[in-house]
């Protein structure tokens, strides 16, 4: 892998700042989709910008809508109590356990959600 | 006689080489330690001035030791535990993230170290498959896993087995379907499946502590 430079803002708006300086820089969380593409050589990007210190992990319920964080771990959402819910009153039909099966190892939450078959459902 | 000299004398001038080598990168290290790099994004300095430095200061509890580290942003915590401290327990299958050989535990959940890189677990507590016996005495997982004959190579095993003790320890082992959902990220190419499950079962089913 190509190195790198690394910092680890903790506000949103330090992340940000660092990212408008950088063209080639990238934010980093869980890495799934970044390491791997980087070991590759597919992403090159100077700098990495550690976004995991930064509060954004709330799953919360504003209105009629639910708010997942950018940072809020698949096996959290699959397991959160208002996405259960959600699923249990408006999707009767799926068992929540189709969330699960992405919660190990693998896929981010929007490739889950444009690559699965059930994402035409919901 | 003539023999033994000789292999002796190129062991010390390969032990003076390596000494050199080691004392020299921790020199640099400590030339080169930079909280700095990190802070670098709030402080608004310019990063650019940051990348003369190449290494990171890290500070890691490994198995319930510390250690103050100096590495380079790019190297993954499987290749820190593996190549810098020499806990080659967690293995490194694919190095993409497909296979779950290189599961550790970071603050007690599970991680793929292939796909994480080091500097990112600055101040956590990393469980490698090293740190789960006590002294002697197996991990009620171990056992169960030999005594189910859970493997057959057994390159998959030291992570089948920590995503094993997670599995147990997030309640995620309370059916076969469960375990079976809950495993599905650790591949094993003998197909140990079935005795995998079993061992999990029975330490599940025992109650112990995990």
């Amino acid at each position: 892998m190509i190195n790198f430079d690394y910092v680890r803002p903790s506000s949103q708006k330090a992340a940000i700042d660092a990212l408008n300086k950088d063209a080639s820089a990238q934010f980093i969380a869980g890495g799934t989709n970044l390491v791997d593409l980087m070991k590759r050589g597919v992403m090159v990007p100077e700098k990495i910008i550690d976004i995991t210190r930064i509060p954004l992990k709330n799953i919360e319920k504003i209105g009629n809508v639910i708010r997942i964080g950018a940072l809020a771990l698949n096996s959290e959402v699959a397991e959160h109590e208002l996405i259960l819910k959600k699923i249990a009153t408006s999707f009767p039909g799926i068992k929540s356990r189709c969330f699960t099966t992405i919660t190990q190892h693998g896929y981010s939450w929007w490739q889950y959600f444009t690559t699965h078959p059930l994402s035409l459902f919901l | 006689m003539q023999e033994n000299y000789s292999k002796e004398k190129k062991k010390s001038l390969h032990d003076s080489r390596r000494q050199f080598l080691k004392q020299s990168s921790a020199l640099a290290a400590i030339a080169m330690a930079t909280p700095v790099l990190v802070n670098a994004a709030e402080k608004q300095l310019d990063e650019k001035a940051a990348a003369y430095f190449e290494k990171v200061s890290v500070q890691l509890e490994v198995n319930g030791v510390k250690h103050q580290l100096s590495i380079e942003p790019r190297v993954t915590l499987l290749d820190l535990l593996r190549e810098q401290l020499h806990l080659t327990g967690s293995k490194k299958g694919c190095d993409y993230g497909q296979c779950g050989a290189c599961t550790v535990h970071v603050n007690g959940s599970r991680v793929l170290s292939c796909l994480s890189l080091a500097v990112m677990q600055d101040g956590k507590k990393i469980t490698t498959i090293e740190g789960l016996a006590k002294g002697e005495e197996l991990h009620p997982m171990q056992e169960a896993f030999i005594k189910h004959d859970g493997f057959q190579c057994g390159y998959c095993t030291p992570g089948q087995i920590m995503s094993a003790v997670a599995c147990i320890r997030e309640g995620h082992a309370n059916t076969e379907k469960d375990i079976k959902e809950y495993m599905s990220g650790n591949i094993c190419r003998c197909g140990a499946y079935p005795n995998i499950v079993n061992a999990i079962k029975e330490v599940k089913e025992k109650g112990v502590e995990v």
